[in-house]
């Protein structure tokens, strides 16, 4: 199904992502007899009672990391004196700070690699013929189905061999071969002119020439898509990073959060809720920030899966 | 399958027909070296290690030491564990308890954060996909808390109507706790998918079925749902071969228990391969798991072009 459905959809949707996600405004809506601010009560209603649902652990687990512990196990989201002693205990408790660094460094190189591996098969896949191309894509689609568990245990068994447990490069290499980064990229290089690129190649460029100066900058919109979806998934990987790396002052925070609640005789509650604020809030914001590329980008690989 | 050929780029090199393969293939270099990487990691770290996967459950070893050729005794003791074939059971439930309800919930949202010139639309989106972009595992230490009986925030809530329920502590609980979590932090990502679904169907289709007098339930019905069918399709391959990998929610928020009530096949992999380090037997097991994905894959193809819709 992937190929076929993907390019009907590829001239739509992919420019779409560098638009606003809500360019839809069909007139349907015209006809509605009721305007002014009730109209479609019951689906703000249900609306809000979900944003409701799906905010409230987030917002809580942020302002109870505030709390005093004894204050932990309350609905309301205000603490009545707050405090950072739970941030305190978090950090007498793993290296937070360095697992931080740890994961902004995993993370990073994780992203710069997978975007250039990616979007430099992405514009081979996309824009050059070569004897195999076909062969080859299937081969790249299919091992989008081989399971983690699957490659888990030999590929540590592999980095014991090469003396790479406990490195960063034992989990930033295996995933920067990305299948379905470089399916994201070829979907989008696909719809750049190839006008373009002829033009460049009269002008002397050499097929990398074409794909540095003129597919690369193009395809910004999508690269930057990716990225953040790349760098959020790898900042929240878990099970690998679990496997590679042993000691506390190697591992991510995600990783040192997990292991806050055995840290000390009792779970210390608002150390754990300070640790798991620190790993997500960097997140939310970039988020925030973010947003329309971020969703863009969910939206668009949605399309083209 | 189809495959559009992209235009050649460089004017030298030959159409895809002509001359040796050899010569072929060499006028292509370049394009080889922008895919190499690719499949270069992917050896190392993909097809070398399926085949030492492979290899190592025809054997006995503990990481260290000689490794005993045992057949296919891995496979044989696989069967008659009963701790896998729970594991399986689990898995199974997780899967099937949460999908429909996830899916229907997500399509619901997407439906609603699509209608035109509702306002704060942007904002109930965002709202909505934040759990996504939260680490699961952080999530789940905060479920845990959320779950914790009585004190718990969700029994707190419940509290008011008189129930009380065991959430992590009963076997009867362990398993919809998980699935909840889940849902939660799927449900946001799953909108997105069917709101870039639902933004391709072509609008004129509404308003032709209204013209025929068709009521929002037949526009549903017959406008929605196959115009969706391919993207429904993916959602539900997506999440049901995430869901036989399921290992985060189930090791943060039960670790299994309480028994095994709430043991996933790749936690039980995790644990014989990781600390009982039974690296043959984890190997089969592995093996197991990915001819358990194959067949769900499969068997879910399977129904949705024969029961849901004709010839989809």
């Amino acid at each position: 199904m992937t190929t076929n459905q993907a390019d009907q959809f590829s001239a739509p949707a992919v420019p779409a992502t560098s638009r606003s996600v809500s360019v839809t405004r069909p007139p349907r809506a015209r006809r509605r007899l009721r305007r002014g601010p009730l109209r479609h009560l019951p689906a703000h209603i249900v609306l809000i009672i979900a944003a409701v649902i799906f905010a409230y652990p987030l917002l809580w687990m942020i302002l109870s990391s505030f709390k005093q512990e004894s204050q932990i196990f309350s609905l309301t989201l205000w603490s009545s004196h707050p405090t950072l002693a739970n941030y305190r205990l978090a950090l007498k408790s793993i290296p937070l700070i360095r697992q931080f660094i740890n994961s902004i460094v995993v993370a990073g190189c994780f992203t710069v690699g997978a975007l250039l591996l990616c979007s430099a098969a992405g514009f081979a896949f996309a824009k050059l013929s070569f004897p195999g191309k076909r062969g080859l894509f299937l081969i790249l689609v299919s091992t989008m189905m081989v399971p983690n568990f699957m490659t888990l245990l030999p590929a540590f068994l592999i980095m014991s061999d090469l003396g790479w447990v406990n490195t960063y490069q034992s989990v930033i290499l295996p995933g920067i071969a990305s299948a379905f980064g470089i399916f994201f990229m070829r979907q989008y290089m696909a719809s750049i002119p190839s006008e373009l690129l002829d033009a460049a190649r009269i002008d002397g460029a050499g097929v990398f020439g074409t794909f540095w100066r003129i597919a690369l900058p193009l395809s910004w919109p999508a690269v930057g898509s990716l990225g953040i979806l790349l760098f959020v998934a790898q900042w929240n990987n878990y099970l690998w990073p679990l496997v590679m790396l042993r000691t506390s002052s190697m591992q991510t925070v995600v990783l040192g959060v997990a292991a806050l609640p055995s840290s000390n005789f009792s779970t210390p509650w608002g150390a754990v809720l300070a640790g798991a604020s620190i790993a997500v809030v960097p997140l939310l914001i970039i988020f925030l920030v973010f947003q329309k590329r971020i969703i863009a980008g969910v939206m668009g690989g949605a399309l083209k899966g | 399958m189809t495959w559009q050929i992209g235009p050649r780029l460089a004017r030298d090199e030959p159409a895809a027909g002509a001359g040796s393969l050899f010569t072929r293939v060499w006028k292509a270099k370049a394009a080889y070296g922008f895919i190499a990487p690719f499949y270069l990691l992917f050896a190392i770290f993909g097809i070398f290690p399926i085949g030492y996967s492979v290899y190592l459950a025809f054997f006995q070893w503990s990481g260290f030491g000689p490794r005993v050729f045992v057949g296919l005794q891995n496979f044989t003791t696989l069967f008659g564990d009963s701790e896998f074939i729970t594991s399986v059971e689990n898995t199974l439930i997780l899967w099937l308890g949460h999908i429909f309800i996830l899916l229907a919930i997500s399509l619901g949202l997407a439906m609603l954060v699509n209608i035109a010139q509702l306002r704060f639309k942007p904002f109930y989106r965002l709202v909505i996909f934040a759990p996504n972009m939260a680490a699961v595992v952080a999530m789940a230490l905060v479920f845990s808390l959320v779950f914790t009986t009585k004190l718990g925030l969700l029994d707190q809530l419940l509290g008011h109507i008189g129930i009380n329920v065991n959430w992590l502590g009963s076997s009867t609980w362990s398993k919809p706790s998980i699935m909840i979590l889940n849902g939660w932090d799927m449900a946001g990502f799953y909108m997105l998918v069917f709101l870039a679904g639902l933004q391709t169907i072509d609008a004129s289709l509404y308003e032709a079925a209204k013209v025929d007098g068709a009521g929002p339930f037949r526009r549903f019905w017959h406008v929605t749902l196959p115009g969706l069918k391919r993207i429904l399709f993916f959602a539900f391959i997506l999440e049901s071969i995430g869901s036989m990998q399921i290992f985060v929610e189930p090791s943060v928020l039960t670790n299994g228990g309480p028994g095994t009530s709430s043991t996933s096949v790749g936690l039980y992999l995790y644990s014989t391969a990781f600390q009982y380090l039974k690296l043959g037997y984890a190997s089969a097991m592995s093996i197991a798991l990915f001819v358990m994905t194959v067949v769900v894959t499969v068997v879910v193809g399977w129904f949705w072009r024969g029961q849901l819709f004709d010839g989809a």
